[in-house]
């Protein structure tokens, strides 16, 4: 509501751009301004390298989205990730709905679903199904002040006898401090270590728990024990932050493939996160026992470029359910050898091995899931090329220099 | 290439401050000398390293930690901050909402993260976006002087990342203190203050103009 509109007929005491009072149009104007740049500082920012994403248009409709769903939710509020979260959908929608926009062969019943003028108002209402999802990964409901403050002073302590050798800084260790060592986070991270990673892979997990045994063997490999179960904490923590969670993994993998993680995801479910984590670290283990803080960090932060993002998903589903879902057969073969051969980067698993995914059949279409499903094979598909080439595009001009116009050869602009 | 007895140290440094200041472009400028007016907003953290050639006996690793401009709110930074040895604190020169914050930001730090010796961990203001500064709100930055006095930073800088201005002689700064602390901090000095503003190799560059 704009208050400038308003004729004069409210009280003035509240009614003036200086009230401060919470129920004064103005300043809930104020607020909502505030509100929209922060939106759209992020929106702005959205696949910069996507052309849909530049659309004037389409960054006033998310902003418009992402505006509504916070007022729509003032606890939570506006957390940096949502738009990411809302332009996968808001892609999809469009590219279903005008695909299908010149389809004579649709039923008239059809047409009106699928009729583009709504495109954003079907995008919200996914949205919103997914928000709920992922709120609790978003939500900042944090520790008791007290609490807080106790753990404060105590890491002040400990940290005034810490070696401060950075070699062996562990970022990620003893969470305890942090969430209270009988929080039910932690409780939950010790199952999930414990259990769900040492069933998934006990090479690594005995390699990590005899790491974390004598103090003297801190070198180069410790904070490899410490980033590992940083993803996993994240998953079963309010707390949460991680990008792999908070974004659905969306900058792990690009866009196609992140259509194929999310179409495993609602078709599944929530729990399914989880596993895709421990599935994603597996990918990498080589590279996390092998390497040292930085190049762990870096693969962690920096998730390698994924061929066959549909083994993962296989993988995932097997970590879950062994008697169900036969471990895809690339990992197999990999799981037997990898301690034989040399590390590598295993970031390209042969692509002709794996079955195609077989999700169990969404008799319940969850969320988003079922409406979105069946554009994102089609688009991603063209996706894939025009992903390779920016990136290609992208290398090209990291290898140049910083493209400075000579500015001799450059006509003097006439006015 | 490397030289036998080569010092090595590996460094853990923050970059912080509010939302779209330009702390990416300032690590990607000073990692990869490259610039892009497109990147995305940072979810959490990201992470990256830079080597130093500091002299013929001394190679530096720079640990870069990009911290979201909103985690302020949240509750990780604590876990983001750990073990951190310095810190760049950044404000658009454009926004004078970003520059309020700074205190905020440097607040944070000071209470999440010390040095060993309990002092605070050395902290260097970057002024980015100076290139923009025609439109800034910052009619006289030279005030920023006794504001880094005042709240404890050990230098401020006019950058760009867009004309890479400022973020090598800042990092030198930051590293040269850094460096300093790392030689004394097992003999505390008598005067105790950590914390110099004005020094000859961390003061900030007169006037520093810019395009």
């Amino acid at each position: 509501m704009d208050p400038h509109q308003v004729t004069a007929s409210l009280d003035v005491a509240l009614n003036n751009p200086l009230s401060q009072s919470e129920e004064s149009p103005w300043n809930r104007f104020f607020q909502d301004n505030d509100l929209r740049q922060l939106v759209s500082q992020d929106v702005v920012r959205t696949f910069p390298d996507n052309q849909f994403f530049r659309q004037d248009d389409v960054q006033q409709m998310m902003e418009d989205i992402l505006f509504c769903y916070v007022k729509e939710n003032p606890d939570l509020g506006y957390r940096q990730g949502m738009h990411e979260l809302l332009a996968p959908i808001l892609f999809v929608m469009n590219a279903e709905m005008r695909d299908v926009e010149r389809d004579e062969s649709l039923t008239p019943v059809l047409k009106v679903v699928m009729d583009p003028s709504f495109i954003e108002h079907d995008t919200y209402a996914i949205f919103t199904e997914l928000m709920e999802m992922v709120e609790p990964w978003y939500s900042c409901t944090g520790l008791e002040a007290d609490q807080v403050k106790a753990r404060q002073q105590a890491s002040l302590a400990q940290r005034k006898n810490m070696s401060r050798d950075p070699r062996t800084s562990r970022p990620f260790e003893d969470n305890s401090e942090f969430y209270g060592p009988s929080s039910a986070i932690s409780r939950k991270l010790d199952v999930v270590h414990n259990i769900l990673l040492k069933k998934a892979d006990e090479v690594l997990y005995h390699h990590l728990k005899q790491l974390s045994i004598p103090a003297q063997t801190y070198g180069m490999c410790v904070p490899l024990l410490h980033t590992f179960p940083f993803p996993l904490m994240l998953v079963s923590t309010p707390h949460t932050h991680s990008r792999w969670i908070r974004l659905l993994f969306g900058r792990e993998f690009p866009l196609p493939n992140v259509l194929e993680v999310w179409d495993a995801l609602f078709a599944d479910g929530p729990s399914l996160v989880d596993y895709m984590c421990v599935s994603m670290l597996m990918h990498i283990r080589e590279v996390l026992i092998e390497g040292d803080y930085a190049t762990s960090m870096h693969h962690l932060m920096h998730f390698p470029t994924v061929y066959e993002v549909n083994y993962l998903i296989q993988r995932s589903l097997h970590l879950r359910n062994p008697s169900q879902h036969p471990s895809p057969r690339v990992w197999a073969h990999r799981h037997h050898h990898q301690q034989h051969n040399p590390p590598s980067l295993p970031t390209h698993p042969s692509p002709l091995s794996t079955p195609t995914t077989q999700l169990q059949k969404p008799s319940r279409p969850k969320q988003a899931g079922a409406m979105a499903k069946q554009a994102l094979t089609s688009a991603g598909k063209q996706l894939i090329w025009r992903r390779e080439e920016e990136e290609e595009r992208e290398k090209e001009v990291r290898r140049q220099p910083t493209p400075r116009p000579p500015l001799a050869l450059q006509d003097p602009s006439p006015l | 290439m490397a030289a036998q007895g080569k010092k090595e140290h590996l460094y853990k440094i923050l970059v912080i401050g509010d939302l779209g200041t330009g702390k990416t472009s300032i690590i990607k400028r000073y990692v990869h000398q490259f610039f892009s007016p497109h990147y995305r907003a940072t979810i959490g953290v990201d992470f990256a390293l830079k080597v130093l050639n500091w002299d013929n006996s001394t190679t530096i690793r720079l640990q870069l930690w990009d911290i979201a401009g909103q985690e302020r709110f949240g509750n990780m930074t604590r876990v983001y901050y750990k073990e951190a040895v310095g810190a760049f604190v950044v404000f658009d020169v454009t926004r004078l909402s970003t520059f309020e914050a700074v205190q905020m930001w440097k607040a944070d730090l000071d209470n999440k993260v010390l040095l060993p010796n309990g002092k605070a961990i050395p902290a260097v203001l970057l002024a980015n976006k100076c290139d923009l500064a025609s439109e800034g709100f910052l009619g006289n930055i030279n005030q920023l002087d006794d504001y880094c006095r005042e709240k404890g930073f050990h230098a401020w800088f006019e950058t760009s990342a867009k004309e890479n201005i400022g973020i090598e002689e800042a990092a030198r700064s930051l590293v040269a203190k850094i460096l300093e602390n790392d030689e004394t901090i097992d003999h505390p000095q008598p005067d105790g203050d950590g914390i110099r503003v004005g020094e000859e190799d961390g003061r900030a560059p007169k006037k520093t103009k810019c395009c």
